[in-house]
């Protein structure tokens, strides 16, 4: 496959999502611009200038009006997709680390660091409320005293939020009551990316204890586990395959450096019910640290370090693939 | 999908344009559309060395079906930095990157033979590099595990060898030295002054007793004469 090389950004990448029919590609990275790209051929759309620091985190709601972005310069801001005009910004105490939209695209949730003395807040605003984000005061904050939240994402229905702390704990906090619906711990470090599949019963986790597993969303029992050797960085479900693939870092001795032009840092394909390896593509030129399918399945996409992301159609061979079991 | 190809193999249009010296020195940028291919003429100098070069893009122009929504998306108007962007993918962003090709990975063991055929390390560690004097294992003397056991050993038995044989060998030749060393019988290197049957004289730097002066600072007052 000929992959598609996006270069808009000067600093690493810290996340991608594409909107939900995958037509566009939204990534942000350490630099304050968040750029969306047309994932058909890599044309890029348009930035989303005004954040005054890194930028953590990127959401798009279901039918593409808005785009939520959460950033070190401790501010939440929700921006008109099309236009590019910034529709609100939300001050926060201390850096933004995780943001996304509910099911419904009504609701925004963003959680905060644990910084300079500030605790790790979950914030919910309801965007039908204007008066919220005027007078910055969400309807809900949930103090998160111990461990702080280091990625989160929406459960199915809008009930509850799923997030990931730094010890690896996993808890359900519920979007109404603000309480600990359920709480799990199967991963030993820092949880560094949660992605839900398709239909939102099933998420992976990425962590830095070398694993990445498969739960489900409602009962957070733990399916299925795929090691590596190294911290991973990112995972993602297939929507139409029984695949995950995970991003990662790489052993320093392990990078060979014979050739320049293509670098060698891998992502990995892993069989979801088998737990086994069997594709690795390779091309970045540093850690990857965020990976993403397409909603159709039909290619997936990879930041990296390096700065660049890169949009992978799949040759035809990879639908054919059977894992020998 | 859009390629680039360095074109300077016929120097025909670079000639012309220095014969025609028309718009500075380097022709417009050209765009034909045959069918569904967009061809895109470029010219530019390159800073470094000096010379021109024509740059030939080629474009595929495909008409996809889409649903509403994806279809008007596409004919948003772009904002932000790419607000002046010509339609189309623009050079600075965008590039088509190498070939990859997904490894297929069978089974972990083809993995790591794979791994295992690059790596020069490997193919040292079946040669013979270390060996260890005292067990020949594949490791340095000092670092064998059978250092105490039969390092010691080792050393009665050489030095059993070395006497019963100094008789009959030339006194030229090899001497398994008769001397050994008495305090250690590790092998370790015992010098001249502590072996056995050493005076020991001459050795240490004794400071002076009773003020014995071996050294005198002789002063020559110079004599004045009026």
């Amino acid at each position: 496959m000929k992959p598609i090389l996006l270069q808009g950004h000067e600093r690493s990448i810290t996340q991608i999502k594409y909107n939900r029919e995958g037509d566009l590609l939204f990534s942000v990275a350490k630099d304050p611009i968040a750029n969306v790209w047309y994932s058909v051929n890599g044309e890029r759309l348009g930035t989303y200038n005004g954040h005054t620091g890194a930028v953590w985190c990127v959401d798009c709601d279901w039918d593409t009006k808005n785009v939520l972005t959460g950033s070190a310069d401790n501010s939440c801001r929700l921006w008109d997709c099309q236009t590019g005009k910034q529709l609100a910004l939300l001050n926060t105490s201390s850096a933004v680390r995780t943001c996304g939209f509910d099911f419904s695209g009504n609701i925004i949730m963003f959680s905060t660091d644990k910084q300079m003395g500030y605790q790790c807040f979950l914030n919910f605003f309801d965007l039908r409320d204007p008066q919220q984000i005027d007078d910055n005061q969400p309807y809900l904050t949930i103090p998160c005293s111990e461990h702080k939240i280091t990625s989160a994402v929406w459960g199915p229905l809008g009930e509850f939020v799923i997030a990931g702390h730094e010890n690896g704990e996993i808890n359900q906090f519920s979007a109404k009551s603000g309480e600990v619906l359920k709480k799990v711990k199967e991963h030993s470090r820092q949880i560094n990316d949660i992605q839900t599949s398709v239909d939102l019963t099933m998420f992976i986790t990425a962590s830095k204890d070398n694993s990445a597993k498969l739960f489900d969303s409602a009962s957070l029992d733990h399916i299925k586990t795929f090691k590596t050797e190294r911290p991973v960085n990112s995972a993602a479900i297939s929507p139409i395959m029984d695949h995950v693939v995970m991003g990662g870092g790489q052993e320093a001795m392990e990078v060979t450096t014979t050739s320049t032009r293509i670098g060698k840092f891998e992502a990995r394909f892993f069989h979801a019910a088998y737990e086994e390896e069997f594709g690795r593509v390779k091309g970045h030129f540093g850690p990857i640290n965020c990976v993403a399918f397409h909603p159709d399945g039909k290619s997936y996409s990879s930041g990296g370090e390096d700065g660049y992301t890169r949009i992978h159609y799949f040759d035809p061979q990879y639908f054919d693939f059977e894992l020998e079991a | 999908m859009p390629s680039i190809e360095y074109d300077d193999s016929k120097p025909s249009w670079a000639d012309q344009v220095e014969e025609e010296g028309d718009e500075g020195t380097l022709p417009s940028p050209k765009e034909t559309i045959k069918g569904n291919i967009k061809t895109i003429t470029d010219y530019k100098i390159d800073e470094d060395d000096g010379k021109k070069y024509k740059i030939v893009r080629t474009f595929k122009i495909e008409t996809r079906k889409a649903s509403k929504a994806v279809a008007r998306r596409k004919n948003w108007k772009k904002f932000g930095n790419s607000e002046f962007d010509a339609p189309g993918p623009n050079v600075a962003t965008t590039t088509v990157s190498d070939d990859v090709n997904m490894t297929i990975i069978s089974s972990k063991e083809d993995l790591n033979a794979q791994d295992q055929d690059e790596d020069p390390m490997n193919k040292l560690k079946g040669q013979k590099i270390v060996s260890c004097r005292i067990c020949k294992g594949d490791h340095w003397t000092t670092r064998c595990p059978y250092k105490d056991t039969l390092g010691p050993m080792q050393k009665e038995l050489a030095e059993q060898l070395g006497l019963s044989t100094g008789d009959k060998d030339k006194p030229a030749g090899s001497e398994p030295e008769p001397a050994q060393p008495a305090q250690s019988k590790t092998g370790k290197y015992v010098p001249p002054s502590l072996r056995d049957g050493s005076t020991r004289r001459g050795e240490s730097m004794q400071p002076n007793r009773r003020g014995e002066c071996e050294c005198s600072l002789n002063f020559f007052l110079p004599h004045f004469t009026p």
